[in-house]
């Protein structure tokens, strides 16, 4: 229309027309097979986070050092693969040992919290001029949607605390589970309105936005209907049942730890099951800087008890071939101990844990030297095992979202996969 | 896909570019930017170049709004308030000439119109942070920041109070809320980060896409990024002990350090930079961190620097009126695209002859009939309105708060704002997690703040919502059903306290068919309640 509009039409374009004018090119027969490809691919694949934010220490999960000045009081444990030990209070892990693959050579540099947890969350570290979303946000918004109106992507036990979407918008963001014994907030109708009284709600909400739509906002008015028809079919989904873990068999309940963290486990588990893309737990307070011996205790004993039932159960249930669990934290602690007989940050070389997916089954990658301080070999940077995450989840690391400013960025920038990881 | 559309959409940028025949040589902008007008057009002077440029481009202009409209709208954008159906009333029934000039001028006079403001000002700050310790200082900015808005400090002055801040802030002690830009980034990427963000906020240019590589879509140099952030090079911060391992935190001057610039093949290597300010002109070398900082806020702050000023308008201007001159509002430069030039020039010109007045630019906008016309969207929700109508947009999480609480009483209990002072424990109130839930970047397009289900669920079923809507002896809707055995006018005081305006005939109609199925009176009241706090207008300006 206005000749200078035209020529700069990159410059005016919103981050919404652009994925629109990509969505019309993609409904072209070429798009629609790509797309069905792709749906076919991931059919069935899906992801557990299981996010022990704070720090773990490196030396009393995966990589004790025994009898060396850094090693503290913990001792090694056998695990069901010969030869390989774990820490003390890992007695579960130990056992499906042999279903799961642990990176003992894991080096970064960033030792404080929210920075390091934005990056392990998100593959970058934090810029004030692009907000990078989330490990979750990223798999949902490649993966297919859950059939049975569930979401693409739940966090749970993270109130307030998620990274969140970024650049991909409100469409992909984490929906929050504060505490997995309950229905999420909000799901359940106010008051216990009869269904009557909820469509009539619904139905008087759908005619009094007329008016707003005819005075000039009738695409705002479009958008907020869809989300509330979205928001609406979930309150009266009879798959909001998949969140009630309290349908699970006691023992079952008992077997993954009556805890917020074995809880939140059970809860990704059923949810994966309905096919939700991606998951994340949070176990929380790993931030050890004093009585480090003591209070890692219960936090050990509650993870591995919902890590080690969790890959287990996907074990048994014929789910761990499709499903990557990832256990992790944002880095690891010093193997030096301080006066306080705590540990402090330490991301030069910190372990992971991952099972599930095509990662091969007991396997132990890298190593870090007598005294835990600097990897010894094989060291994988944060970039590498984001390349890994996207290769288990056969997502392209190197696909481009589009950013803000139209700009073009990747999954993943840098780093390899550690192919020695896959079977 | 996508990259291929991207790129055809570069090479197009690219030759507008050429046929434009904008070059480097004057990097702060055209002639026309040098002969900035220093006078203060009259609200009607500004219509004019507006509407001339409407007309030349075929366009037509939207009719003003109606009393009820304008006094939502303005009293929603000057104060995140919802008015009260009285002051509607009042309004509606003066009839003096000037009405909407005087609410103008007592609105800005409020309270709340500095506590709103301080809001607004504080999350443009908190939604670029990258270092979450940063937070501590968001409530201290809000007070320091709404004190500033009470006294109308001129913007040049609060621009040179948070860039030279040195101090503290503690946990739940006293703090000197200035530090809150500068505590938002720590570390060693500090000076990069507070750059780029001094450099958005201030004066619209996302100078950081210079940070690895020359500026892909404007003049801006990859040296001359890091020159802007050597005036940064020695703004230090550090953890201070607060007791109980709790901890505070400072910037202050360090005495020695240079910016480096990162070799491009080794990382690790790189160039010492001195600062520069974007137009050439060199800052102090080997300077103290004060000098440093004293520097470029003069350099930023001389009338020579249009970008100051009209960082500013285009900011304040995108907020009212929904859309920018440049969009999105923090992203101008010399070779953006920017409609309505002449009249932004003009704005530019005006707002350093008012001496970066806040509130007599604010006046000054809110006077224009550009303001005050109705609201529509073009024919795509991203279309560029040219100011020949009000943009729809969505209120943001602060005003949303309010007018929920404005129309249904006090959410979540007494307790729902508790602990305002800490961020942490405010985080967990009623209110910190309604505003986290609902929060966006201000400084993002209106037409991509998206809605997500999640609220759509608060907003439908959240207990201490639903309890509010409830009828209950005393409350606002026992009251109402009590005093008004009418339908018909029970119906309209309710569409006033909500909507701030009557209902059309089709609604009332459609209200007494819901009341004529409904049990009883209280529940068909209720449910209409409800709906209304779920409309699209309810969340939006009008």
């Amino acid at each position: 229309m206005w000749m200078h509009l035209d020529i700069h039409a990159g410059g005016l374009m919103s981050r919404r027309a652009f994925l629109g004018a990509g969505a019309l090119s993609m409904a072209g027969w070429k798009g629609e097979v790509v797309a069905q490809a792709q749906t076919l691919r991931k059919q069935g694949l899906s992801c557990i986070l299981l996010f022990m934010t704070g720090g773990p220490s490196q030396l009393e999960t995966f990589d004790p050092k025994p009898g060396t000045p850094t090693g503290g009081p913990t001792k090694s444990i056998a695990t069901s693969l010969p030869g390989i030990q774990i820490a003390e209070g890992w007695e579960n892990t130990a056992r499906v040992m042999k279903e799961i693959s642990i990176i003992r050579s894991m080096t970064n540099n960033v030792a404080e919290h929210t920075r390091a947890q934005y990056q392990l969350h998100t593959g970058y570290l934090p810029s004030g001029g692009v907000k990078y979303p989330t490990f979750g946000s990223i798999v949902a918004s490649d993966f297919p949607a859950p059939k049975d109106d569930l979401p693409s992507f739940v966090s749970i036990g993270t109130p307030g605390n998620t990274i969140g979407s970024g650049f991909l918008g409100m469409g992909q963001a984490p929906f929050v589970v504060n505490d997995a014994s309950k229905l999420p907030a909000n799901v359940s109708k106010a008051n216990r309105l009869d269904e009557q009284r909820f469509s009539g709600r619904l139905s008087l909400l759908e005619d009094l936005e007329g008016q707003y739509a005819n005075k000039g906002a009738k695409a705002r008015v479009e958008d907020h209907k869809a989300i509330y028809a979205n928001a609406a079919r979930l309150v009266r989904s009879p798959n909001l049942k998949t969140f009630d873990i309290a349908s699970e068999s006691n023992e079952m309940q008992e077997k993954y730890g009556k805890t917020a963290f074995g809880r939140g486990c059970l809860l990704a588990r059923r949810l994966v099951e309905r096919g939700v893309p991606f998951v994340e737990v949070e176990s929380r307070d790993w931030d050890t800087h004093f009585d480090h011996f003591e209070r890692i205790k219960p936090l050990n004993s509650a993870t591995d008890r919902g890590f080690a039932s969790l890959v287990e159960d996907l074990a048994q249930r014929g789910m761990l071939e499709k499903t990557l669990v990832i256990l992790m934290g944002e880095f690891g602690r010093t193997p030096i101990i301080n006066p306080r007989t705590g540990r402090d940050h330490f991301p030069r070389a910190f372990s992971i844990a991952l099972a599930g997916a095509g990662i091969k089954k007991g396997f132990v990658l890298g190593s870090t030297n007598a005294g835990g301080t600097e990897v010894r070999e094989r060291p994988v940077s944060v970039p590498d095992l984001f390349c890994t995450l996207c290769k288990a989840l056969e997502i392209n690391p190197r696909k481009e979202n589009n950013g803000p400013l139209n700009r073009p960025i990747k999954i993943v920038d840098g780093g390899k996969p550690v192919d020695e990881l896959f079977a | 896909m996508k990259r291929i559309v991207f790129m055809m959409l570069l090479l197009v940028t690219m030759k507008a570019g050429l046929a434009f025949g904008a070059g480097p040589a004057s990097p702060l902008g055209s002639e026309a930017w040098k002969k900035l007008e220093h006078t203060v057009p009259t609200p009607a002077q500004l219509d004019q170049l507006l509407e001339k440029e409407i007309i030349r481009v075929g366009r037509v202009t939207a009719p003003l709004c109606n009393d009820a409209d304008f006094y939502r709208r303005v009293s929603l954008d000057i104060t995140g308030k919802l008015p009260t159906p009285v002051q509607l009333r009042d309004f509606a029934q003066d009839s003096s000439p000037d009405k909407r000039a005087k609410l103008i001028d007592k609105l800005l006079e409020s309270d709340e119109y500095s506590r709103y403001w301080s809001q607004y000002w504080a999350e443009v700050i908190a939604a670029k942070v990258t270092d979450r310790r940063g937070l501590l200082a968001y409530r201290p900015f809000e007070d320091w920041m709404a004190q500033q808005l009470k006294n109308n400090t001129p913007w040049n002055q609060i621009a040179h109070e948070l860039i030279t801040a040195e101090g503290e802030v503690m946990p739940g002690d006293k703090s000197d809320g200035r530090t809150f830009l500068m505590l938002g980034h720590l570390g060693p990427d500090g000076p990069v980060e507070r750059a780029s963000e001094v450099s958005r906020i201030f004066l619209g240019i996302q100078i950081q896409c210079a940070q690895c590589h020359d500026h892909p879509s404007d003049v801006w140099k990859r040296e001359q990024f890091h020159e802007f952030a050597a005036y940064f090079a020695r703004t230090g911060d550090r953890l201070v002990p607060a007791g109980n391992m709790r901890f505070g935190l400072r910037v202050h001057g360090r005495f020695f350090g240079e910016h480096k610039m990162p070799s491009k093949e080794d990382p690790a290597k790189g160039t010492t930079m001195h600062p520069r300010f974007l137009d050439g002109s060199e800052g102090p070398k080997n300077a103290s961190d004060k000098k440093r900082r004293e520097a470029l806020v003069a350099s930023m702050t001389s009338q020579d620097n249009p970008w100051f000023a009209a960082a500013y308008v285009n900011r304040i201007w995108g907020k009212l009126l929904g859309q920018g001159f440049y969009q999105p509002i923090d992203d101008m430069g010399p070779q953006k695209e920017l409609v309505q030039q002449e009249a932004f020039l003009r704005l530019v010109g005006a707002f350093q002859a008012m001496k970066y007045d806040s509130k007599a630019f604010l006046r000054l906008v809110l006077n224009t009939k550009a303001y005050q016309r109705q609201t529509r969207l073009g024919e795509t929700q991203d279309e560029h309105l040219l100011f020949a109508a009000v943009y729809p947009s969505r209120l943001d999480a602060e005003a949303f708060w309010q007018s929920l609480n404005d129309a249904l009483g006090q959410v979540g209990g007494p307790f729902a704002s508790f602990n305002r002072l800490n961020p942490l424990f405010f985080a967990r109130s009623y209110e910190g997690q309604f505003r986290n839930q609902f929060k966006f970047d201000p400084s993002f397009r209106a037409d991509e703040v998206e809605g997500s289900v999640a609220q759509a669920l608060w907003m439908m079923n959240n207990p201490q919502i639903e309890e509010k809507i409830l009828t209950r002896p005393g409350n606002f809707l026992g009251k109402l059903l009590k005093d008004f055995p009418d339908d018909s006018q029970a119906l309209r005081i309710l569409y006033a306290r909500v909507l701030s305006r009557l209902p059309m005939a089709g609604e009332e109609e459609r209200c007494k068919a819901h009341l004529a199925k409904s049990k009883n009176r209280e529940e068909a009241f209720e449910d209409i309640l409800w709906a209304l706090i779920n409309t699209t207008e309810f969340q939006s300006r009008r």
